[in-house]
């Protein structure tokens, strides 16, 4: 019992020293444009045009994400690019390329974007903005 | 001679008059598309203590995050983590609960909820806390234990 005392002490301790992502309050903002879109396409995956903005004074790292509706990855859709650095009230452009499920002519996708988080600071939480987009197959 | 006198004041006066133009309005059309966004300007960690029984942790200190749509129409999602990230050594079988509060607002201790919690337009400036205990209710080795909490803003 006295063991596990102690060692609790120690864990309270080891806790007590994590303190995540710095002590004031960032500067930033970043946000995706534009947040809603519907694409339409003859061919079996469609592209979304997106800007992602930075309204922070300083330049930023921004990484992204595509996902499901439900926040499950989706691994088949790509990126012209995972990673931009936008500098001050600056945007940068992305190309998503998204195929249509097997036999289907409508997808419902998440984009999202995130600050990168700086090097050797753990981050609990993480902060994405997604935004939510409609592929529609005109033809087949 | 005073006819021709006469003559050249009345044309004088008359080029002299202002041309009175026929009154016309014109509207100058100013058009400009607002596109809603969400911003997340700030997203501070929180930290973790050990619970009083030694088999899980719970929040110190709240995380803290200011989440701001600038329209309706967007929701929070906050992702209930299903294991740490990083432990001293292994990694138990974890349940973790989360709430999230909005002291100014009109949010208190809300649980964190698969389809999403509406935002109101506007800033939201949240305190997000989260626990996690073992499932078998082991004691937790000594050491550092990290959980990590996606809050997303969702259009």
């Amino acid at each position: 019992m006295r063991g596990v005392t102690m060692m609790h002490r120690c864990a309270i301790l080891a806790l007590l020293a994590v303190c995540f992502a710095g002590a004031g309050a960032p500067a930033w903002a970043q946000a995706l444009a534009p947040m809603r879109g519907e694409a339409r396409s003859l061919t079996d995956r469609f592209a979304l045009q997106l800007r992602a903005v930075n309204y922070g004074e300083e330049a930023d790292h921004y990484q992204f994400e595509v996902l499901n509706p439900d926040f499950s990855a989706l691994p088949d859709a790509r990126m012209d690019r995972r990673r931009v650095t936008v500098g001050a009230n600056s945007s940068a452009g992305l190309i998503v390329l998204i195929p249509f499920e097997e036999g289907e002519d409508e997808r419902e996708v998440l984009v999202c974007m995130e600050r990168q988080p700086e090097l050797g600071q753990p981050m609990m939480i993480r902060g994405q903005v997604c935004g939510r987009y409609f592929g529609r197959r005109l033809s087949r | 001679m005073r006819r021709i006198f006469l003559g050249g004041v009345t044309a004088a006066i008359l080029a002299a008059a202002p041309s009175a133009a026929p009154a016309t309005t014109n509207n100058m059309l100013f058009t400009g598309t607002v596109i809603g966004t969400c911003l997340i300007p700030a997203a501070v960690g929180g930290t973790l203590t050990v619970n009083s029984a030694g088999t899980g942790v719970q929040t110190l200190v709240a995380g803290t995050a200011t989440v701001s749509p600038t329209t309706t129409g967007y929701s929070l999602y906050l992702d209930t983590p299903t294991a740490f990230t990083s432990t001293p050594s292994g990694n138990p079988a974890i349940t973790v609960t989360g709430t999230f509060t909005e002291p100014l607002g009109s949010f208190s201790n809300e649980p964190f909820v698969p389809g999403g919690t509406p935002l109101t337009a506007g800033a939201h400036a949240l305190e997000i806390s989260i626990a996690a205990t073992t499932d078998d209710a082991s004691v937790l080795a000594s050491g550092v234990y990290t959980l990590q909490v996606t809050l997303r803003c969702v259009a």
